[in-house]
């Protein structure tokens, strides 16, 4: 067995005991958090105004100044290195916060935290902990991550800027870095680079990871000129020789792509957190818009077409909320999140483009102006999709690391009346978890999702076999299956927790955001399921690759 | 200069208030606490003389419950030295005399130079505790102030009057003062201040309790407002506007 809920869901097994109970923080975390929080807050409503740092560019230095004596860059750093260690719960609730003071500063802070810091805490030795730590947990210095290149955006492997070994033993650095997230602001580089001077064993490609200070002569590129979070500073970078002591390479040579993984896989459900923020700050600016706008003689908000959008945005929401921190809490049990990770981003990611969509719907004309917030946060919104692994890399992701283990079963030609061989042939149908009365069906749902994914799942590896790595429509829709799934055991499990402290009726709100939840998540998984039996993927398939050969519309 | 600040932990301001089943409380089991905001100007005020003086001790004194610590660690975090928690579970039923007892009792044995008070606590809206605290310690009392400076002894205070009037006084130490909106502007929680809290002590204590002289029998949410009327557009509707608020609203 493994450690994660959703690789299960793969083999047909709903894992209760790593579902149930809900994780909370203790009295004195949420203590802490809450007066950090209220800092961010309180300064963020007086001071940072986000309409003139999306038209500068630029978040004001004095604001950057402030934000680090409020300790935005030093919430992961540990308390022995100047910080104020918080756990990965904490984090992430902070950077749900931020998205709704301003996005630019939540990328900033998750550029520097999640991203350009985490290599030092993850594999840094005492003496380079102690070397910046201290100065990146006060902001003295901003931190930026560097991986990714020109040739070698989601093919991240593909890198090739290099760090040959000089003499001394020290390295020089030459080549260009992409879409460098604080990069414009940052004074510590994060830095990933090949180093053919340590060959790897398996003759893999040999990367490692470096702590690069700006002053050491990296080239500072232009700002891109973007759609969205354009406070937020992104650059390239160019490194012509320059210089970085041995001293600095952080973590085993030649396993620098691991470490960069490692990170990535770590670091999502922060974004997934901060498209919580900014979704619920829209959910409440469309709730005021549709109760204060008057048409008909009646607000708007009275209308179905419009409660079906306010409606639809709460129940996606709730069911963020709940996959989010299920995920943290699994990581603050020290539990690997990656596939978790991956699909509270995917989720997060794509609720909250289905918020902003629906939010600025629901304001009508003048959504789409500058005198609302609405269309600033659509263009701060697309990004997420695309970066910290797009949707659809992450799809890939979630769906081949699922079907590993059936697979590897498959292959070992388990019989199938074994227990995982019910299962997984979907005859068997897991447990329900146990939850509180006025969610048993919703539960027996979760169960039988399950069973259908496990079922979908052999069929794909039958059907496909040594092909199904490439099968993106099949793996795409097994990956939403098991999304969905995952986002019913949060919810539920949250339910429970919540119906276990307040009681029935103390919960009533709760309940009736579970319920729609889980039927929208369940609808959407029987929906992916189907796909695999009834599309019409052939035809989609010829009719683009048509369009490739014409250059555009066929014909 | 000793300073003691009272605080109060209140739902925060934008809470939806519900009356709770017995009719006589509000419904905490969703409500989300803050310092009294008034409170704060308090705190801020101390912070800021102790820190002028470059010496001195602030100290947080609270009636609340055992949750009430989350407060007060908000106040250490913000700048004060240490806190005393009057811990009781029913803090939110008595009334201002028997609270301003237990405050007065807990004050008495710090020799402070000041006791400052935030002009009222948000949630009943009474402002009683500040002025009845003075009388139990026998000390001077200004409420409501929005200047305050101390020297030798002194402390010199501003507020507003009957119709705008800036009313100053000079006040011996000690004294007993309620801060209003206006004094300062309360600083945010820094990290350090935040880490630093962690060590702080919150002295928790037995409260005094004397016996009260009000008891509360209902409460019930105000009726729903009325939707609002637009009289009319632009000058044309001036007049129109200023008789109906003179004749229908009557608050002309």
């Amino acid at each position: 067995m493994s450690e994660s809920i959703l690789s299960d869901l793969f083999l047909g097994e709903l894992r209760s005991d790593l579902a149930l109970p809900y994780p909370v923080l203790d009295g004195d975390q949420q203590e802490l958090l809450g007066m950090l929080r209220d800092s961010l807050k309180r300064y963020g409503a007086d001071h940072i105004d986000s309409e003139a740092i999306d038209r500068a560019h630029a978040i004001p230095e004095e604001v950057l100044r402030n934000l680090g004596e409020l300790g935005l860059f030093s919430q992961i750093v540990p308390e022995e290195h100047g910080g104020i260690g918080l756990n990965n719960t904490q984090y992430v609730k902070v950077c749900e916060t931020l998205t709704a003071i301003d996005g630019a500063v939540a990328i900033l802070s998750g550029g520097h935290s999640t991203l350009g810091i985490k290599a030092l805490l993850l594999e840094g030795t005492d003496a380079q902990k102690q070397r910046y730590l201290p100065r990146l947990a006060t902001g003295e210095m901003i931190a930026a991550f560097a991986l990714s290149e020109a040739g070698a955006g989601s093919d991240a492997q593909a890198l090739t800027t290099t760090a040959r070994r000089t003499e001394s033993g020290d390295y020089r650095l030459d080549g260009n870095k992409l879409w460098i997230t604080n990069g414009g602001v940052a004074d510590l580089f994060t830095v990933f680079a090949r180093t053919p001077d340590h060959p790897r064993a398996d003759g893999r490609t040999s990367i490692s990871c470096f702590m690069v200070e700006k002053s050491a002569g990296i080239q500072i590129g232009p700002e891109e000129d973007k759609l969205g979070i354009r406070g937020s500073s992104t650059v390239p970078l160019v490194f012509d020789g320059v210089p970085v002591p041995a001293d600095n390479l952080v973590g085993e040579p030649g396993m620098g792509f691991k470490l960069a993984l490692r990170i990535l896989n770590g670091g999502r459900t922060g974004l997934a957190a901060g498209c919580l923020g900014a979704a619920r700050l829209l959910l409440a600016e469309a709730a005021r818009y549709t109760s204060e706008r008057e048409q008909f003689g009646q607000p708007i908000a009275r209308f179905e077409l419009i409660q079906q959008k306010l409606a639809r945005m709460a129940h996606d929401i709730h069911a963020l909320d709940c996959m989010v921190y299920l995920t943290t809490g699994a990581v603050d049990a020290g539990r690997d999140v990656a596939l978790e990770a991956a699909a509270c981003k995917v989720f997060g990611t794509e609720t909250l483009w289905a918020v902003v969509n629906d939010a600025v719907q629901c304001a009508g004309g003048n959504g789409f102006t500058t005198d609302y917030p609405f269309e600033r946060m659509l263009r701060d919104a697309r990004v997420n999709m695309i970066f910290e692994g797009t949707n659809e890399i992450l799809r890939l992701m979630i769906a081949r690391t699922g079907l590993a283990e059936p697979g590897r079963r498959m292959a070992a030609g388990v019989p199938s009346q074994e227990h995982y061989g019910r299962r997984i042939s979907g005859a068997e149908a897991p447990d329900p978890l146990t939850v509180p009365d006025g969610l048993q069906a919703d539960a027996l749902a979760l169960s039988l999702a399950t069973a259908e994914l496990a079922r979908a799942s052999a069929k794909a590896l039958q059907d496909h076999g040594e092909s199904l790595p490439g099968r993106q429509l099949v793996l795409g829709a097994l990956a939403d299956q098991s999304i969905a799934a995952y986002g019913q055991a949060a919810v539920l499990s949250r339910a429970t927790a919540v119906v276990e402290r307040l009681g029935e009726e103390g919960a009533a709100a709760e309940l009736q955001l579970a319920k729609g939840a889980c039927r929208r998540l369940a609808r959407w998984g029987r929906e992916s399921a189907a796909s695999l039996r009834d599309n019409d993927d052939e035809v989609l398939l010829a009719t683009a690759a048509a369009v490739t050969a014409a250059g555009g519309m066929p014909g | 200069m000793k300073i003691a600040v009272c605080v109060k932990r209140v739902p925060a301001t934008d809470t939806r208030i519900k009356v709770g089943g017995d009719g006589q409380s509000i419904d905490t089991a969703q409500v989300e606490w803050i310092v009294n905001p008034y409170d704060e100007f308090a705190l801020e005020a101390a912070i800021q003389l102790r820190e002028a003086a470059g010496e001195g001790e602030v100290t947080v004194v609270c009636l609340g419950p055992a949750e009430a610590t989350s407060e007060l660690r908000k106040c250490l975090a913000v700048g004060a030295d240490k806190a005393i928690l009057l811990k009781d579970p029913e803090a939110a039923s008595h009334d201002a005399q028997v609270t301003a007892g237990a405050l007065a009792a807990a004050i008495e044995g710090l020799g402070v130079d000041l006791v400052l008070c935030g002009k009222l606590a948000v949630d009943r809206d009474q402002g009683q505790v500040g002025v009845l605290l003075a009388a139990r310690l026998g000390l001077p009392c200004v409420t409501e102030i929005k200047a305050l400076a101390v020297a030798d002894g002194m402390a010199t205070v501003e507020r507003s009057g009957d119709g705008g009037n800036r009313e100053k006084f000079e006040v011996t130490l000690p004294a007993v003062l309620t801060c209003d909106k206006g004094l300062n502007e309360p600083r945010y929680a820094s990290m350090k201040g935040i880490m630093q809290a962690k060590k702080k002590p919150i002295d928790e204590v037995e409260p005094q309790l004397g016996s009260g002289l009000l008891d509360v029998k209902s409460l019930e949410l105000p009726p729903e407002r009325a939707a609002g009327k637009i009289v009319g557009e632009g000058v044309a509707a001036v007049d129109e506007l200023v008789r109906q608020l003179h004749e229908e609203a009557k608050v002309l």
